[in-house]
């Protein structure tokens, strides 16, 4: 076997529900040991992507790789991944301890000492029915949890849009503490659709709008390849860049453009290196900017 | 996965264990009054020569009691469908912990067999202790010639609740994975579960095997003895067609209500031109044979639904 050099890689992927598709054309790739951050606005496919990852739900298009294998539900797919829903799903009448105990008896590896010393490390009371603990604690039995298996791909579906700007940090943080401890062996997705909770955790970007894959990449080289152009209006194009969200004021072009070379220069325009929010941000939007053409060219 | 099924479903395993020992609070005191009185009766009947009519004299006024009592086991089934089966995967689906349980290491498909050998097996067990208890409650009414071949007391005693309960609890499933809704799949198994219920003993039973007929006249008519099941009890003309001695009969005109020695004439010109009494039942001696063929349909019924419910647990996106 040939070591796998991406924890996901997916092709085309798509999920169709009814005559809807909650998620078209995707394809990324996540290299093993990064943190990725998978953000879009609601609706964009982000909890569809997921659950075709875990294999809980089957694509209707396309295929992708976890860790090797196609998505399914047997065993020795899912001993490898740790994947946390959306809502938070735990039995309210069983306790924290009860479910440490339930992963014990439901998974072949499982490192329940490390799940109680992490709740006891958060004070999290471990008899109590988790149906009385707080949202921000059900997230972190949810993620002591998923990190008790010892899993090499862990999957977040919003695991932070429910909790206070508090219990983010320290949910994010000991997010954070566990891939560190993990020394490069544990890959992580997480989405959401608030980009600065993740930009402090995640290494890679995967962008979702329109129920499309609009950016898939390392961070860093992001920065490095996006380039916020302003200066007097201008429309043509240029080889140099393409134009990821352009707007125009009578007097003033501002233009979010990725790179086709390595360096730019135009004295026509004043160059910026844009922040990692401002360029997802100009990836949503183009999602957006599509559709508006769409109807408008639909309406001629 | 059986400690999962056990510390999540115990609750409701206890409640059941209470709701039996209730039953058995009610059934086991009256059931041994009812066969003491019995006894009593038998020693006593010889001296004013009522032996054989023990079951039109005793126990006269318990008709509550024996009603509730051929009504219990019949309910028994219905409780567990709706508060073990339907629950089992609606409720799951309804929490999302659905998605906990499928993304640990166990495939959904032995998820979802474990919970249902175990509800399964639980119904059998339930079923198998309501039955017995009725079935021994049973034997003094049985003593008596009150027949357990009819609807209720048959469903009550024996097999039926057994197989009953395991399909009740199958279908109640079914439905709680096919609407992923607790409520919704409630009311749809309660009206699913009566409708079969009754379709069963009204529609179905009676054509396992062809009616038995008897003919009786209509002088001194009288019905099948034993524990027969009797389907139709009309008075037939000479070509077998029912009528209604209500009304005036062509050949003797009609019966007059008020005048004894009238009717009496036209009863005996009506022998005279072939009119009969009919009965159309099933005999005593097929009841095991019924008991038999109906849990055969229950079982095969049961995995039916067992198949179906497998397909949409395990085909369908979580």
């Amino acid at each position: 076997m040939s070591t796998v050099h991406n924890a996901v890689q997916t092709d085309q992927l798509g999920k169709r529900y009814g005559s809807f598709w909650a998620l078209r054309d995707c394809s990324i790739n996540v290299p093993e040991g990064s943190i990725s951050a998978l953000v879009g606005p609601n609706g964009a496919g982000k909890t569809t992507l997921l659950k075709l990852l875990v294999g809980l739900n089957v694509p209707s298009a396309g295929s992708g790789t976890v860790l090797g294998r196609t998505p399914e539900q047997k065993a020795e797919f899912l001993a490898d991944i740790g994947y946390l829903a959306q809502e938070v799903p735990l039995y309210r009448q069983f306790s924290a301890a009860a479910h440490i105990a339930m992963g014990a008896r439901l998974n072949g590896r499982w490192d329940a000492a490390y799940a109680t010393q992490r709740l006891n490390d958060l004070h999290i009371p471990l008899e109590r029915p988790v149906a009385k603990l707080s949202g921000g604690q059900r997230a972190q039995v949810a993620l002591a949890l998923a990190l008790a298996k010892r899993p090499r791909l862990l999957l977040l579906d919003e695991p932070v849009a429910a909790l206070d700007p508090l219990a983010r940090v320290e949910f994010l943080s000991s997010l954070a503490q566990a891939v560190a401890e993990a020394e490069g062996s544990l890959t992580v997705v997480m989405s959401s659709h608030l980009l600065a909770d993740l930009e402090r955790v995640a290494d890679h970007v995967i962008i979702l709008a329109e129920s499309k894959t609009q950016l898939c990449d390392g961070i860093d080289h992001v920065l490095q390849t996006h380039r916020l152009l302003v200066g007097a209006r201008r429309e043509e194009k240029s080889d140099a860049y393409t134009v990821v969200q352009a707007t125009h004021t009578e007097r003033q072009s501002t233009l979010m453009v990725r790179l086709n070379q390595p360096h730019f220069k135009d004295p026509h325009w004043q160059v910026h290196e844009p922040n990692i929010e401002e360029i997802v941000l100009a990836y949503m939007g183009q999602g957006q900017l599509e559709r508006e053409m769409l109807v408008k060219g639909g309406a001629r | 996965m059986n400690w999962l099924v056990w510390r999540l479903h115990r609750k409701q395993f206890a409640f059941a264990v209470i709701a039996l020992a209730l039953l058995a609070a009610v059934i086991i005191p009256t059931g041994i009054h009812i066969n003491n009185t019995y006894h009593h009766a038998l020693t006593t009947c010889g001296l004013t020569d009522t032996c054989a009519n023990l079951g039109n004299i005793l126990f006269q006024g318990d008709g509550a009691l024996f009603d509730g009592m051929a009504l219990l086991p019949v309910a028994v089934p219905f409780l567990l469908g709706l508060f073990w089966g339907v629950p089992l995967i609606a409720k799951e689906y309804e929490e999302g912990t659905n998605k906990l349980a499928w993304t640990q290491s166990v495939s959904r498909r032995r998820w979802l067999t474990v919970n249902i050998i175990w509800m399964l097996t639980a119904a059998a067990i339930f079923g198998a202790a309501t039955s017995a208890l009725c079935t021994w409650w049973g034997r003094t009414p049985n003593a008596l010639h009150l027949s357990r071949f009819t609807p209720v007391v048959f469903d009550g005693e024996n097999l039926m609740p057994i197989v009953y309960s395991v399909f009740a609890v199958a279908l109640g499933a079914l439905f709680g994975a096919w609407f992923k809704k607790v409520m919704l799949a409630l009311a749809v198994t309660l009206g699913v579960l009566a409708f079969i219920q009754i379709g069963m003993s009204m529609g179905v039973r009676p054509h396992y095997q062809p009616l038995a007929i008897q003919r009786t006249s209509i002088e001194n008519s009288r019905d099948p003895s034993g524990q027969v099941w009797i389907l139709h009890d009309d008075t037939v003309n000479a070509h077998d067609q029912p009528v209604n001695l209500a009304e005036p009969t062509p050949e003797c005109g009609a019966a007059d209500r008020n005048s004894e020695s009238k009717t009496n004439s036209v009863v005996a010109c009506l022998t005279a031109h072939g009119y009969q009494w009919k009965t159309q039942y099933q005999p005593e001696n097929r009841y095991w044979k019924f008991q038999m063929i109906e849990a055969g349909i229950y079982v095969v019924a049961t995995a039916a639904v067992v198949g179906a419910m497998s397909l949409l647990v395990l085909k369908r996106d979580a």
